[in-house]
């Protein structure tokens, strides 16, 4: 009796703290900081930070493993992390990606559009290439999953990683080569303002 | 009236389940509630149109892409992501002036808290097609601008104020009723096993809410809304009998003697699908029952199992060999005639079909006939196969051996722990070359596992000879325990699916599947199994088997 007690206590005493902790964690870690922040309560926030990237490969939508050097390259890129069955969060994410995608085309900006899956096991290559279908992404834009640990190791070097999918922010990160650093844009900003910060990212 | 209302939704559902596709097709046009709440969780309008909306400022969005019940849910009390809350919008709570403890409560979000007056007709429609709430504030960009005409928008509203009933069935004042079901072929030990188990669990959960009873009935006004659902949780067992063909209107009976919120656990190893079909038009949750042979059915929604079952060991074994089609390029698998067995099969010849440079041939066995060597020697002979794929018994495998023994053709054998006895000695002509597929943990690494369960199994004296039955008896009672004490007072069943998708994220809860993730629509939890490899000598001597873990792609 104790015992089953115990473990029901514990359990609800974690839950309680992981809501807890979902709000108290830093937006920003230390090595990144801010260069300009705006205010209002529906905004984003924009910091340039250096990621180091972790060794790992990637699987896309088309089932083909690439080095995750390879897939980021040396040419202007966007990124994002999402995951096929979130409902509230990465359908608008993706939204705004097919937005930019778009709008791009229309005003002759180069991207390459980067999202990469948080729940692997899930998100198989069909079930990213179901979810790229119904975004209608272009050759510019391409889809990842990969190894469980591997996403993990991703996610946390760009200090996204909140150890629950559920607990899911939005966030655009860009940059303009290989060597630049990276530009974390948090919260929903919309279509024209990412390209906005992608313009000053590449006129640089 | 809660009779009338879930009678009348029953209706509905059957009425929609028959024009899922194609709208055209119908022939009685559609209801006002049922237009409402196709708008609301499909996303298409009264015209059959598809819903629009801008979002994040400059974003078009499409009923395609998401709807009203993606973010607010099908129970239309919300949800939250990050910090980011989605709130409860079902028409009582709309219609009410929230205080902030209410709101706190009833799925407040971290921005723009406070209290606010009750909404108005005219106050909701700013806020679902301009983006303000009631206090004219400017939302969360999250929340789209929908594009709505003032039909559609009346029977949305309509809608919303349908969503918020009185408890669900096999709720009362005092108890949640739950049942567990067991299909003809559970033996009596299993039984035994999974209702001492349950009993057990909800007996300690029970003993534990005497204190919160105390709680909610002397404490403030807040304090009763937190504690509201500390009810004491009752189990039914409901054994089905004879053909499956018979077990709707068994279920059928059980539901209208005693109705329950919901089903937990329960066995049917070799068919669940009656009991799905039962679950998903009774909009019934049914919960991790233990089966190889899930229910299928479109988009599943009140349905959540462990894992897909003996389909999910085929496709493994098929991606496993389709990543080395070098040395297995011409398969023979061998079935009987029996559900597991012939779904296995049946799973695998569609996974590896598709690909090119794979050969398969097949031999099905009778119900009752064994597999002998001169039948599978005439098999292999006439096949010319280099790898043996068997949803069969450990008691085939010595016909296996007689034929293998002295031949080295065959260079690959996949055999499925599903199928194979935990302490299975595969003969040494086996044993390099063979490969097992398991769903679960590996079997040497079971007990440390699951020594959670184990000692709790210990310390109430319960039976633990079938680790299996036990342990998916016991997480699903922790789950159905968990999931309704984390929805204080509010307790409409599709909340509680929703709370399952958030619950499993972290290895708080062990079963003997090694991974473990829910989601939003998901119901699946295990996506994968482990390829335990042959041991090598240094395998041996430093006593671990070489795995692999495979999550497969739809094929
Ligand atoms: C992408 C997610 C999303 C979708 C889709 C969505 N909502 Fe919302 N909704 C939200 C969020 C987030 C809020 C809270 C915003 C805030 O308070 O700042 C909200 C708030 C609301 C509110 C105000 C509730 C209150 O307490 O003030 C109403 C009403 C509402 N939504 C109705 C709807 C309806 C009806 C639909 C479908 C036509 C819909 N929403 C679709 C995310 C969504």
């Amino acid at each position: 009796m104790l015992h089953a007690h115990f473990t029901v206590r514990k359990f609800l005493n974690l839950t309680g703290l992981f809501a807890l902790l979902s709000f108290a964690l830093p937006c920003l870690a230390e090595h990144e900081h801010h260069h300009h922040e705006i205010a209002k309560d529906t905004g984003y926030t924009v910091a340039a930070a250096e990621y180091v990237l972790p060794e790992i490969e990637l699987v896309s939508s088309h089932s083909t493993t690439q080095k995750l050097a390879t897939v980021m390259g040396d040419e202007p890129v966007m990124l994002n992390f999402i995951f096929t069955t979130c409902n509230a969060i990465c359908p608008i994410m993706a939204a705004t990606f097919m937005e930019v995608q778009k709008k791009a085309a229309k005003q002759g900006i180069k991207v390459k559009l980067v999202s990469v899956s948080i729940d692997p096991e899930q998100d198989t290559p069909s079930a990213l290439a179901d979810f790229a279908r119904k975004y209608h992404a272009g050759a510019n834009w391409e889809f990842y999953t990969g190894d469980k640990t591997n996403i993990i190791d991703l996610q946390k070097a760009f200090n996204t990683y909140r150890g629950n999918k559920m607990n899911h922010i939005p966030i655009t990160f860009m940059r303009r080569n290989a060597k630049a650093r990276w530009i974390r844009v948090e919260g929903f900003a919309s279509a024209t303002d990412l390209l906005n910060e992608f313009n000053k990212v590449t006129a640089k | 009236m809660r009779m009338q209302i879930s009678s009348g939704l029953f209706g509905l559902v059957l009425s929609l389940a028959c024009v899922a596709g194609d709208i055209s097709k119908t022939a009685a046009p559609l209801t006002d509630l049922e237009l409402g709440r196709r708008i609301y969780r499909e996303g298409i309008l009264s015209n059959g149109q598809t819903l629009t909306a801008k979002g994040a400022g400059d974003v078009a969005l499409s009923g395609k892409q998401l709807t009203c019940a993606s973010c607010h849910r099908r129970s239309g009390f919300g949800t939250s992501e990050g910090s980011r809350r989605v709130p409860a919008i079902t028409g009582k709570i709309l219609a009410a002036p929230l205080t902030q403890t209410y709101r706190e409560i009833r799925g407040g979000r971290k921005s723009g808290e406070g209290a606010r007056p009750a909404y108005t007709e005219s106050a909701l429609i700013r806020a679902i097609t301009q983006g303000f709430d009631v206090n004219g504030r400017e939302m969360d960009p999250l929340m789209p601008h929908f594009m709505l005409n003032d039909t559609d928008l009346k029977l949305l509203l309509n809608y919303l104020n349908t969503l918020e009933t009185e408890n669900a069935p096999g709720i009362t004042e005092s108890d949640i009723h739950y049942a567990t079901i067991f299909t003809p072929s559970t033996t009596a030990s299993q039984k035994k096993i999974v209702l001492d188990t349950i009993k057990t669990f909800f007996d300690g959960y029970n003993a534990e809410t005497r204190g919160e009873d105390r709680r909610a009935k002397h404490g403030p006004w807040s304090k009763a809304w937190q504690y509201g659902s500390f009810r004491h949780l009752q189990i039914h067992s409901w054994e089905l009998t004879g053909p499956a063909e018979q077990w709707p209107e068994q279920l059928q009976k059980y539901y209208a003697q005693q109705p329950v919120y919901a089903v937990v656990n329960g066995v049917g190893l070799d068919n669940w699908q009656p009991v799905h079909d039962f679950c998903e038009t009774r909009e019934i949750p049914c919960l991790f029952p233990t089966t190889d042979v899930p229910g299928k059915s479109t988009k599943p929604y009140y349905s959540v199992y462990f894992s897909e079952g003996i389909a999910l060991d085929a496709r493994v074994a098929a991606t496993f060999l389709q990543n080395n089609t070098k040395t297995a390029s011409r398969i023979l698998q061998i079935y009987r005639a029996e559900p597991r067995s012939e779904q296995a099969a049946q799973a695998f010849s569609t996974a590896v079909k598709p690909s090119k440079g794979t050969h398969l041939d097949e031999l099905k066995l009778a119900q009752d006939q064994a597999l002998t060597h001169e039948l599978l020697q005439q098999h292999l002979a006439s096949s010319q196969a280099n790898t043996l794929v068997l949803w069969l018994a450990e008691t085939d495998l010595p016909a296996v051996d007689k034929v293998i023994a002295d031949t080295a053709t065959i260079k690959t054998i996949v055999v499925a722990r599903s199928f194979i006895a935990a302490d299975t000695k595969f003969p040494t002509s086996m044993q390099p070359r063979t490969y097992v597929i398991s769903p679960y943990v590996p079997d040497i690494d079971m007990v440390k596992h699951l020594i959670r369960y184990q000692s709790w199994a210990k310390m109430h004296h319960l039976e633990t000879s079938e680790v299996r039955i036990g342990a998916n008896a016991y997480f699903a009672s922790m789950m159905s325990a968990n999931a309704v004490r984390g929805l204080r007072a509010n307790l409409a069943r599709e909340h509680m699916l929703d709370q399952f998708e958030h619950m499993l994220e972290r290895g708080l809860f062990f079963s003997v599947y090694p991974n473990f993730t829910l989601g939003p629509e998901q119901r699946y939890a295990s996506k994968g199994c482990y390829v335990i490899g042959p041991m090598s000598a240094q395998d041996k001597k430093e006593g671990r088997y070489p795995k692999k873990w495979i999550v497969p792609d739809k094929f």
